[in-house]
């Protein structure tokens, strides 16, 4: 059975990348140690797998096809958007690990959408760069999950779908040593007329809950609350929602959390631990 | 009135450099080119984002459409339109 030795909650903001320097020095390395610190604890927990909970932003997915939650069962790479500053990068993937999540998930009532090469978008990349990129043994197996075009994904779904991936991580004969991202949010209004505006109550409530290991509380914050509350971006915590479903009973340890304007973003990092 | 055919155009326009460069050529051209009636069409054209979003086109992909066509440095003119009472 394959083991899963950590879960971690975290910004994926493109501006975090692509304009680093733009927020006051204090902000911008507590986001940038937040992510150095779950790269080291990788390293240190030997972690070999990171599935990388996120959403795509009606780019990788349009119009004509978008799918409530895609997994990625061959090839990888990213980033797709060339402005982030990020060179784009073949991933180290885990394909019979993704395609055992998939298969069980079928029978377990998940009708995932899957890629067999898919370029991801910065929901996935920045993560991997800052957190996993500079661990040669680290693969990915990419999730996502519709946060970003309504009508999105339950917030109990992305639950259901976690504990999905719960019970193939269990099930699976494997010995790998799995670490779980959930990534995205907090508040932030992407593309809005409120864009650059960040709650900082929203988002230290988000994280409050997460302490306390209220899932249940999390997911009763409606979709329409958290859009008019929280910005679009926001709906992002279902990610975190997932992330949470996958690790079972747990409770975030907040690692750090800054609302930062420059990044139009508040960026939370925890660490999900048994309660 | 066709939101769907709005945002196609729009997604084609922002993650097709090539279909950007077709807009910025003849901008009422391509909006003739989708299901679009004549006002969705004439604010399509002028990319008139605030207007789209009252259409409840999606504004993440308003956002990467406007930067297609006219750069990330006229971001400031993104926001006076989104902010622009109708």
């Amino acid at each position: 059975m394959a083991t899963i030795i950590g879960g971690f909650l975290m910004p994926h903001d493109p501006l975090i990348p692509s304009m680093t320097d733009a927020p006051p020095p204090a902000q911008r390395d507590a986001v940038l140690n937040a992510f150095a610190a779950i790269n080291q604890t990788l390293k240190e927990r030997d972690a070999d797998t990171v599935i990388i909970i996120g959403d795509d932003h009606y780019a990788l997915f349009g119009p004509h096809c978008i799918p409530r939650c895609l997994i990625g069962i061959g090839d990888v790479e990213g980033p797709a958007e060339e402005w982030l500053g990020i060179a784009r990068v073949p991933f180290l993937t885990n394909e019979p690990l993704a395609r055992h999540i998939m298969t069980s998930g079928f029978a377990d009532g998940v009708d995932w959408a899957f890629a067999k090469a898919i370029t991801v978008d910065h929901a996935i990349a920045v993560p991997h760069h800052y957190a996993v990129k500079s661990n040669p043994k680290l693969r990915t197996i990419p999730v996502y999950l519709n946060c970003g075009v309504l009508p999105v994904v339950d917030s109990r779904r992305a639950q259901a779908i976690g504990q999905s991936i719960r019970r193939a991580i269990d099930s699976w004969p494997g010995d790998e040593r799995v670490a779980v991202f959930g990534t995205g949010g907090i508040s932030h209004w992407v593309g809005a007329a409120q864009m650059g505006q960040v709650n900082e109550a929203f988002d230290r409530r988000v994280l409050g809950l997460a302490e306390q290991g209220d899932v249940e509380a999390l997911m009763a914050i409606g979709d329409a609350e958290i859009l008019e509350t929280a910005g679009n971006g926001a709906l992002e915590i279902k990610n975190w929602i997932c992330a949470m479903a996958i690790l079972g009973d747990v409770r975030a340890e907040i690692m750090a959390y800054e609302p930062i304007r420059e990044w139009i973003c508040g960026c939370g990092f925890a660490e999900l631990k048994a309660a | 009135m066709s939101t769907n055919a709005l945002e196609k155009a729009l997604w084609l326009i922002g993650t097709n450099p090539a279909e950007a460069a077709r807009f910025r050529d003849n901008p009422r051209g391509y909006a003739d080119g989708f299901r679009l009636d004549e006002a969705e069409k004439a604010i399509m054209a002028a990319m008139n984002v605030g207007a789209m979003a009252r259409r409840d086109a999606n504004t993440l992909l308003l956002m990467a459409a406007f930067i297609a066509v006219r750069g990330p440095q006229a971001m400031a003119d993104y926001m006076q339109s989104m902010n622009t009472p109708a």
